[in-house]
Parts: structure tokens; C-alpha cells; sequence
């Protein structure tokens, strides 16, 4: 019986094991630019990672705040004046490999501080980013079709106007909406909790919670709001109310990136909903946490990673940006942006103040885009095949 | 013979932009143990909407189950917590689906696939779990499968697919299997040995089987009983011997005459005229009217209700007790005249 029913395939007949990570990498390793943007990007982050190393501590090998007056618009490559600069003040490998600032500061240094600086604003920021954008856009995919009840609109309202309250310093009438918003939430717990005990039919409180807009309206439409916003201004004003410092400049960055993740996310979600392997794993009764996580996430994570990859460029870009402008991280920590900004005055006596800081950037915004187009066309299995 | 599931009265319904659609509109099905029931029906009549409101695996919205019950071993399926209802999925009652090229996760390993459905219903530690695995791939006859656990779904054929997918259906030993259409996505050859292999399961676990096609071939070598389902509704019930026997039904008797048999020839081939109803606006009093032969007075007024002719054999029709395939046959006779007429004028 049992060899009536075999294919008459054997072990000697299965296909060569190609993991996708394996059947990715062919490709990728075709495309020539972006694996010199792979080569660039890990060069980056261990010159990054060795930054942040060299650069930090009580007696850092590279100090990049340490003032030499007497050295100061040295060109590249030029020998310590030995008679004017004391024996620990001198650079490591006693020539100032990309020349001095205004104030004597070894560049070489300050670089290799801002690469740190840079690394970690861009995978922060597009941290933050993407993780909101996968649960916004997962909401929004696989719940979208719910409709929001107008109780909970209501509480949120509620909840949403006492904390306007508080910021604005009137603290009674938030007290007041915040126990009116809690109440509500209680109400509706209850209504909720008893519509999944009793079977159907009306029940009391049924008026007022009859269906709003979709969750994906709600979603989707706070995307629209955020992408009206010029970004740039936006992270410039926001930035202009915070206290600068390098941890608010990447919370601010990811919290003003993540509407093009929500939209991908959504977008794979709605496809994958429909596809048969979402109902079969429902209907061996996994929950909808586990398929949401487990089962769709890894089928939508690849458009999500390169846009990742190049959301990394462009947060490293608007961090620099803003360092330029003066809003980024404050004088005394180098970052590209601010020895680009510092440069510009001495565009003509030394034009290595710019060239340095802007090719770096250049650089490596240019190999992230490579890379993160190569890794899309490697992901694409329509590409691959070719 | 014990009763399993016992569907009564079953309503499901769909909003549409042009109205409320109904699916389902009052079904009623018996499953005993150890059996196989065929539901039968022509495409979008509700066969799979009946599967998957078993389940509670209406998409919704905009689907709704607007009424009825789903008793199973006694317990209201439709009235169960989510959270309960989880436990039934897959553990008490399984499903496969039409599409086996799509019904695998194409990121994971089946071996993955199938382990993760038996730890969480069996509790089973991982590796138990993939002992397990090899031994139900053995069992839907999949060569070598210790080295087919690491296997990617696009490593593999349609039909193995298929095989993999009532593994895993299987895995925790259902007491149902919901087989929606499981084999028509497959050739020929691929579609016996899938049946076959459903038979020969079912006679060593002893699990009912809800088999769902369009195919009535399938359906005599495989069922005991057989549902024909026609515009969201029952029309006939009863065993195999019933239903092939001695049709009751005007919709049934068309379908068997719309069959084409082998050797016979010279005449074209009966047709049911006119079209499937659309379930937003169902014509009034019985369903089938429009298309009926034997349509009367009565039909354009009263729905007819599932009535039982015999023991076991029920039908919805004012005329079942006098419709048979000897009066159906008389009929055709001179009613295919009529039709070969109008399509002329």
C-alpha cells in the first residue's frame, strides 16, 4: 500500500541544499557596486567601532578635544612642530594624518569620533524606526478591517485632551477627563468582557458603541499627517525645543522615519493575508500574535531590510545636517556634520576641513545606498532567476 | 452511529456594497464518527464557507455568522472564547486547504512547520516533536523523510505538498478533517493517490472526513453520505446509495444528467439552464425555480423545506415525493426540445 502511494522519488533525487541566504548572496555578489558598498559599509563600521574605542576614556589614544594653538591649519600628512607640543599632547603616530582645525585639534581624531557619532544616530534612528513601523504597519495590515467602536474613540479622546491638559499646566480639569477617560475603558472592559461570555443579541450600552473608521484608516491616515510635514523642519524645530544632545537627536530622527516602514509593512501584509498559508496556520490553531510574528514578519522582512539599509544613509545624512546647521550634537563632540560646519570658514587657507568631513559622508551614504539596493535586488526572487 | 458534529441552522452572511449576501443560509449537516460526508455544489454556493464558519474562520468583516450552531461532542462551537476555540483548531479538528503550492509558509522548513503545530498541542519537546514528524511524513508516504524535514515547500511538488499538508493536518490526530477541495489542484493521477491515501488514513485512525468537491466521481468512491448544497442551502441529503440511487431532487437529478458517460454519444449533453443565482438577491419562494422543470405555482410562493422522503434521505422540494429519475427522464425527453428551441428563436 504504502509504495503504491511514494512518488518513487528517492533521497539520491532531492535538490542540492541552497539555504536563501546562500541563493541571496549569488546574486548579490554579481552586482559589483554594491559589493563595494558592502565592503565600504563594514570598513565603516570597524573604523566606527575602533572610533569610539580610541577616542574615549581618561587618556584616549586619539584625543579629539585637545587643543594645540600653535599647530593649528596644519595640511595632512604634516610633522608635530616637536619644540611647541609636549611629549603626551603629540598624535599618535607623531604626523597629523588629516591636518589640524582652527584650534590645533587633530582632524584624524575628531573623524574617527564622528564615525561613532554617525554609526550610532544611523542605526538608532532606523532602529526606532523600523520597530515602530512593524507593529504599525502589522496592525495595520492584518487588523485593518477592523472597525474602531465610538467608545473607545471617546476614551481616547478623553485621554488624549487630560494630557494636553497637564503639558499645559492645568492640572484639575486633567485630573478630571484623565478618571472620565479611565471610567470609559472600564466600561467598555466590561461590555467587551460580557459580549464574549453571552451569545449574540442586543444588550444594554449597545448605542454606544456602534463602528466607527477602520484601525487602518486611523493608521493610515497618521501616516499621511506625518509625511505632510517637511521632515527636515520638523526634526529642526522639535530639535530646537529639546535639550541637544546625541541621544535626542536619534530618538527625534526615528520618531519623524518610520512612515515609509509602516507603508511597506502594511502593503506585504495585506498580501500576505490572503494567502493560504495564513488560514492553514490558523486553522491548525496557532494565535494571531504567533502568526503575526512568526509566520508573516519573516515574508515581509526582506522590503523592510533595505529600507533599512537606506534609511541608515539618510539618517546619517540628516544628522549631518543638522551638526552643519548648528542643532546637532553639541561643539565639543565631533561629529562630520559639525568639522564640515567648522571647515567652512577656512574654505580657501584649508579646504581639507571640508573636503574630509564631506567625501567621508559622501562615502558612506553612497556605499549604503549601493548596498541596500544590491541586498533588494538579491531579496527579490522575481530578480533572481536571471 | 455517534454523532460528531452536528451543524443546525447555520447562517453566515457577507456585507457587500450591494447588500448583505448569504453565504450559508440555514444549513444543516450531521457527521458521524468514522465517516466520510461529501458536500457537494457547484462554485460559490457555500461549501466552503460551511467548512470555515466550522472553524470560525470567517474573515471578518465582512463576513458574519448571524446565526445557528456548530455542536461538537455537545459544545456550542460558535458560542466558545477565542482562546478555547484555538485548542480546537488543529488538535480536534483539522483542515486542508484547495492550494497546496500556497498553503506551506515558504520561509520555513516543513519540518518546522509540522513540529511547531504538534508542541503546541501536544506539549512535546522539540525533538519528540520531530520524531513525530518523521513518522507521520512516513505514514502520507513521503520517501526519505528525515532528510524532507529540511526541505523548503518550493523544494517539493504539488502533490507532496499535499501530503505534507495532511501531516500536519493529521499530526495531532483530529477527530474531523475538513478537506476543502484537496485535490483539485492536482492532476489526475496525483488526485487518486491523495484520496487513496485519505481512505487508508481514515481507516487506521477512524476520523471523519468532511469532504468537499465538485467532483460527484470523488465523491461515490469516497463518502457514505453526501450533502448537495445549491445557492447557500441544502437541497439533498442522504447516503451514498441514496443520493446515487435515487435522486430526489431536480437540481440533483440535472447533475447527474449533465455528467458525460463514456460510449454513450450522438446526443449533446444535458445542461441545467439558466444561471447561479446571486446570493444578494436570491429569487423568492424556492431557489431553484428559475431553472427548474418541474416549477409550480407553489415554488414562486413557498420555500420548501428539508423534508425526509426516507429514512436518512431528505430534500428540499414540493415534489420530491413524486420526482424520480423515471419521471425526470420522461421529462428531459421533451424538455430538451424546449430548449434547443429557445436557443434557436
Amino acid at each position: 500500500m504504502r509504495n503504491n502511494l511514494s512518488t518513487g522519488e528517492t533521497s539520491r533525487d532531492l535538490p542540492e541544499e541552497v539555504s536563501r541566504f546562500a541563493e541571496a548572496w549569488r546574486v548579490f555578489k554579481k552586482n559589483t557596486p554594491a559589493v563595494w558598498g558592502l565592503v565600504i559599509f563594514i570598513a565603516f563600521f570597524i573604523v566606527a567601532v575602533a572610533g569610539w574605542f580610541l577616542t574615549t576614556g581618561e587618556t584616549p589614544v586619539l584625543d579629539p578635544a585637545k587643543v594645540r594653538l600653535s599647530e593649528k591649519l596644519l595640511r595632512p600628512l604634516s610633522p608635530v612642530n616637536t619644540d611647541m607640543v609636549e611629549p603626551g599632547d603629540r598624535p599618535v603616530f607623531g604626523i597629523y594624518l588629516l591636518g589640524t582645525d582652527d584650534l590645533g585639534r587633530d582632524v584624524f581624531a575628531r573623524m574617527m569620533q564622528g564615525a561613532w557619532v554617525s554609526l550610532t544616530v544611523g542605526f538608532v534612528a532606523v532602529g526606532i524606526s523600523v520597530v515602530i513601523g512593524i507593529i504599525l504597519g502589522g496592525v495595520a495590515g492584518y487588523y485593518g478591517r477592523a472597525r474602531i467602536k465610538f467608545m473607545h474613540v471617546l476614551c481616547f479622546i478623553a485621554f488624549f485632551a487630560s494630557m494636553i491638559l497637564l503639558a499645559s499646566g492645568r492640572k484639575e480639569p486633567a485630573l478630571d477627563l484623565f478618571v472620565t477617560s479611565l471610567l470609559l475603558a472600564t466600561v467598555s472592559a466590561v461590555y467587551h468582557y460580557l459580549a464574549a461570555r453571552g451569545g449574540a443579541g442586543p444588550r444594554p450600552l449597545d448605542f454606544l458603541f456602534f463602528d466607527t473608521f477602520s484601525v487602518d484608516t486611523l493608521i493610515m491616515r497618521f501616516v499621511d499627517i506625518m509625511l505632510c510635514f517637511p521632515s527636515f523642519f520638523l526634526i529642526l524645530t522639535i530639535v530646537a525645543l529639546l535639550p541637544p544632545n546625541i541621544y535626542n537627536i536619534m530618538i527625534v530622527i526615528g520618531l519623524t522615519s518610520w512612515m515609509g516602514t509602516t507603508r511597506f509593512v502594511r502593503a506585504e501584509f495585506l498580501s500576505l493575508r490572503e494567502q493560504d498559508f495564513v488560514s492553514a496556520a490558523k486553522a491548525l490553531g496557532l494565535s494571531d500574535i504567533s502568526i503575526i510574528f512568526r509566520h508573516m514578519m519573516p515574508n515581509a522582512i526582506a522590503p523592510v531590510l533595505v529600507s533599512a539599509t537606506i534609511g541608515i544613509a539618510t539618517a546619517i545624512l540628516t544628522e549631518a545636517g543638522l551638526s552643519f546647521l548648528g542643532f546637532g550634537v553639541p561643539p565639543p563632540h565631533a561629529t562630520w556634520g559639525n568639522i564640515l560646519a567648522g571647515g567652512e570658514r577656512f574654505i580657501f587657507d584649508a579646504p581639507w576641513l571640508m573636503y574630509i568631513p564631506g567625501f567621508s559622508i559622501l562615502t558612506v551614504v553612497l556605499s549604503f545606498n549601493l548596498f541596500g539596493e544590491g541586498l533588494r535586488d538579491a531579496m527579490n526572487p522575481k530578480l533572481r532567476k536571471r | 452511529m455517534e454523532t460528531l458534529l452536528k451543524i443546525s441552522n447555520l447562517k453566515v452572511c457577507f456585507d457587500t456594497d450591494d447588500g448583505p449576501a448569504m453565504a450559508v443560509d440555514g444549513v444543516d449537516l450531521e457527521i458521524m464518527k468514522g465517516t466520510t460526508l461529501g458536500l457537494v455544489g457547484e462554485s460559490g454556493c457555500g461549501k466552503s464557507v460551511t467548512c470555515l464558519s466550522v472553524l470560525r474562520l470567517i474573515p471578518s468583516p465582512p463576513g458574519r455568522i448571524t446565526g445557528g450552531e456548530i455542536l461538537y461532542k455537545g459544545r456550542n462551537l460558535l458560542a466558545l472564547p477565542e482562546k478555547d476555540m484555538e485548542r480546537i483548531r488543529g488538535n480536534d479538528i483539522s483542515m486542508i486547504f484547495q492550494e497546496p503550492m500556497t498553503s506551506l509558509n515558504p520561509v520555513f522548513t516543513i519540518g518546522e512547520q509540522i513540529k511547531e503545530v504538534i508542541m503546541l498541542h501536544q506539549h512535546k519537546t522539540s525533538a519528540e516533536a520531530g520524531e513525530l514528524a518523521v513518522r507521520i511524513l512516513d505514514k502520507v508516504g513521503i520517501p526519505s523523510p528525515a532528510i524532507r524535514l529540511k526541505s523548503y515547500p518550493h523544494q517539493m511538488s504539488g502533490g507532496m505538498k499535499q501530503r505534507v499538508m495532511i501531516a500536519m493536518a493529521l499530526s495531532c490526530n483530529p477527530e474531523i478533517l475538513i478537506a476543502d477541495e484537496p485535490t483539485t489542484a492536482l492532476d489526475v493521477t496525483i488526485q487518486a493517490q491523495i484520496l487513496e491515501l485519505m481512505q487508508s488514513l481514515q481507516d487506521e485512525y477512524g476520523m471523519s472526513i468532511l469532504l468537499v468537491t465538485h467532483d460527484l466521481g470523488v465523491v461515490a468512491s469516497m463518502a457514505s453520505h453526501v450533502a448537495i448544497m445549491y445557492a447557500s442551502s441544502i437541497v439533498e441529503y442522504g447516503s451514498v446509495e441514496d443520493i446515487f440511487g435515487n435522486p430526489r431532487h431536480p437540481y440533483t437529478l440535472g447533475l447527474f444528467t449533465s455528467i458525460p458517460v463514456i460510449g454513450k454519444r450522438g446526443r449533446a449533453l444535458y445542461v441545467i439552464p439558466g444561471n447561479v443565482p446571486d446570493p444578494v438577491s436570491f429569487p423568492r419562494g424556492c431557489r431553484f425555480r428559475p431553472r427548474c422543470l418541474f416549477a409550480a405555482e407553489q415554488c414562486m410562493t413557498q420555500k420548501p423545506p428539508l423534508r425526509e422522503i426516507r429514512h436518512g434521505h431528505r430534500a428540499a422540494c414540493h415534489f420530491s415525493q413524486t420526482i424520480d429519475k423515471y419521471v425526470w427522464k420522461e421529462k428531459t425527453k421533451t424538455a430538451s426540445f424546449l430548449i434547443s428551441d429557445e436557443q434557436h428563436g
